[in-house]
Parts: structure tokens; C-alpha cells; sequence
């Protein structure tokens, strides 16, 4: 009887350690997972505004790939576009809000113009942005991008897209 | 017979033992088996959409519209220059503004790169080089190679923008690449 008992106890111990073995799995894959989702939102959203017809360099019916027209990013800026527009707070522009954060969700969208010499730093162009209110975690994310100004000038600029969770 | 008995359970404990072993077994190598690179895709069309938008960056090689060039014209030029033979009475322009071709594409493309793929953390490499059927076995086919000081790519998990070519007047076809790492 004794030694049955401790069959089941010795047992038993080793079914505990397995368990605490497997939360802590689990918990570290969770972390995992959750790290791999916000790489996988930061990239999507990062196609989603290369493709942006908002900004897209096209002529006609052709787009140029990785190419943003400078005209079309100042008009997003000036006018707040992502942001649902300026001034008067309209029904249309908390439609404009809603679409563009349907699109986008929490996240920050920059174009910064580059030149050669570092000193030269010309203030990023603020597209969108959407920090989550008290987030964890952000991923940046950066692609190269063309900056194109009429006519057939183009310049070198960084895009950067943050995420947040 | 109670002796039999108290054999029977250490052989149950030890298959319960081995069970468990073999369960943390499978788990460990479960947790350390390598994941595919999920950033390989970003990181190569990372390096695709740099060296477009670099060589065709606009540049002034001088005072004036007429002096924007591409950077493409300018690397083509540079081409033109190096390549193994070139008569010093070439027509080539071999400038933008002041600065030799070769030397102004360099300093341009480092400056560019490490704005960008330095700032991000990414090793980097360019390399232009001439088309295989113009050079001899023994001559070099990299005329330009630019990366980091930190280090190029060499010995690392490179991704690559894929072969950019470019037609010249005097040497046919140059081909560049950019390699990006971590």
C-alpha cells in the first residue's frame, strides 16, 4: 500500500513538472506568436501604403512602383487626408477617419526626403498617426521609396511605417 | 510474489520516466527548431526598392536644369571610364560638375545607403559590373563596389535586389546589384 502510495506520488510529481514545463511553453510561444502577428500587420500595412493610390507615382492608367509623387504627399499632408481633413469636424470627415483607420488601424506613416549630406535633414512628412494610447510594443518597419517632382525629377526618401500592439 | 509486485511498479515508474523524457525530448527540439526567415521578404524587396530608386535618384552635377542627370547616367559613365583599354581621348564626359563620374556616384550611393540601410541596422553591398562577354578571363568584371565600413555581406545571409541592367553607348550592357543583410 505504501509503496503504491508513492508510486502515484512520484508519479504525480511528474505529471506536475511536465504541466509547469508546457505553461512555460506556452507562454514563451504566445510571446512568440503575438511578436510574429505585429511583424505580419507591420509589413501588410507597409504594402498597403506602397500601393496607396493616394500617393503612388501613375500616369494614365500605369503606377510606378515604389514611387510616391511629392505633390500628392504634400496634399495628404496639407490637407490631413489620412487624418479625415481639417478644420470643421463634418460627418464626412469622421467617415474619412473611419475608412483610412479600417486601412491602416494603429499605426504611424512617415516620408522623410533624403539627400546625400547628413546635415541636409529635411523634416519627415507625416501621412498618418495613430499611436495606440498606452502600447507595449511598436514594430518599425522602413522601405526605400522614390520621391518623384514634376518633371521627371526624383528623389531619394525613406518610408516609414510604425505598428503598435 | 511481493517481490515480483514492487518489480512490476519500478518498471511502470520507468516507463512513466522514459515517456516524460521523451515528451520534453520532442518539445525541446519543437521550441529550438529554426523558423524560416519571415523578415526575407521584406529584406529583398528592401533591396529591390533601394537600388531602383537609387539609380534613378536625380542628382546636380552642377548650376541649372541641364546638369540633373540620373544617377544611372552618371554610374554608365563611370562604366565607360573604367572599362579595362579605355582611351584617354574617350568622349565621355567622365564628370558631374566638378567630381569625376566614378567618384561622384561613390560618395553619392555611400551617402544614400548609410542614410538609409546604415540607419536601419542592414549590412549592405553594391556592385556594378561589366557583361561577362566583354572581359578577358583574367580581368576583374566589378568596375564600382561600395559597402559599410562596419562590413559588406560577405559570410552572411544575404538577400539580393536581383541583376539591374543598364545599356551604355560604349560597353554594351553593365549589370548592378545591391545585397542587403543583417
Amino acid at each position: 500500500m505504501t509503496e503504491t502510495i508513492a508510486v502515484l506520488f512520484i508519479f504525480f510529481i511528474l505529471i506536475l513538472f511536465g504541466l509547469i514545463f508546457y505553461a512555460q511553453f506556452q507562454k514563451s510561444a504566445f510571446k512568440e506568436k503575438a511578436e510574429e502577428l505585429l511583424q505580419k500587420r507591420a509589413t501588410e500595412t507597409m504594402l498597403k501604403v506602397l500601393f496607396l493610390p493616394e500617393l503612388i507615382c501613375s500616369e494614365r492608367s500605369l503606377t510606378e512602383d515604389n514611387c510616391f509623387e511629392l505633390a500628392k504627399v504634400q496634399a495628404v499632408v496639407d490637407g490631413n487626408l489620412l487624418e479625415g481633413g481639417r478644420g470643421v469636424d463634418t460627418e464626412i470627415d469622421q467617415e474619412k477617419r473611419d475608412y483610412y483607420f479600417s486601412i491602416f488601424s494603429y499605426a504611424t506613416i512617415k516620408v522623410q526626403q533624403l539627400s546625400v549630406a547628413a546635415d541636409e535633414n529635411d523634416e519627415p512628412y507625416v501621412l498618418y498617426d495613430h499611436p495606440l494610447p498606452k502600447f507595449t510594443k511598436s514594430e518599425p518597419t522602413f522601405f526605400v521609396v522614390a520621391l518623384k517632382e514634376a518633371p521627371d525629377t526624383y528623389h531619394f526618401a525613406s518610408l516609414a511605417v510604425t505598428v503598435y500592439s | 510474489m511481493k517481490n515480483k509486485k514492487a518489480q512490476m511498479e519500478i518498471i511502470g515508474l520507468v516507463v512513466i520516466v522514459i515517456l516524460i523524457s521523451l515528451g520534453m525530448l520532442f518539445l525541446v527540439q519543437f521550441s529550438l527548431k529554426e523558423k524560416p526567415d519571415e523578415k526575407a521578404f521584406t529584406r529583398k524587396g528592401l533591396a529591390f526598392s533601394t537600388l531602383s530608386t537609387l539609380l534613378k535618384t536625380t542628382v546636380d552635377c552642377g548650376l541649372g536644369d541641364e546638369q540633373r542627370r540620373e544617377l544611372r547616367e552618371v554610374l554608365g559613365d563611370c562604366a565607360s571610364n573604367s572599362y579595362p583599354g579605355q582611351s584617354a581621348d574617350a568622349s565621355f564626359t567622365n564628370r558631374c560638375g566638378v567630381e569625376e563620374s566614378c567618384a561622384f556616384f561613390t560618395s553619392t550611393a555611400s551617402g544614400l545607403l548609410e542614410r538609409t540601410l546604415g540607419v536601419w541596422g542592414k549590412h549592405y553591398e553594391f556592385q556594378a559590373q561589366f557583361p561577362a562577354r566583354f572581359l578577358s578571363p583574367n580581368s576583374e568584371p566589378f568596375f564600382l563596389s561600395i559597402s559599410p565600413n562596419a562590413g559588406g555581406c560577405a559570410e552572411r545571409e544575404r538577400d539580393s535586389s536581383g541583376l539591374f541592367p543598364q545599356p551604355t553607348e560604349s560597353v554594351g550592357i553593365i549589370e548592378s546589384v545591391l545585397y542587403v543583410c543583417e
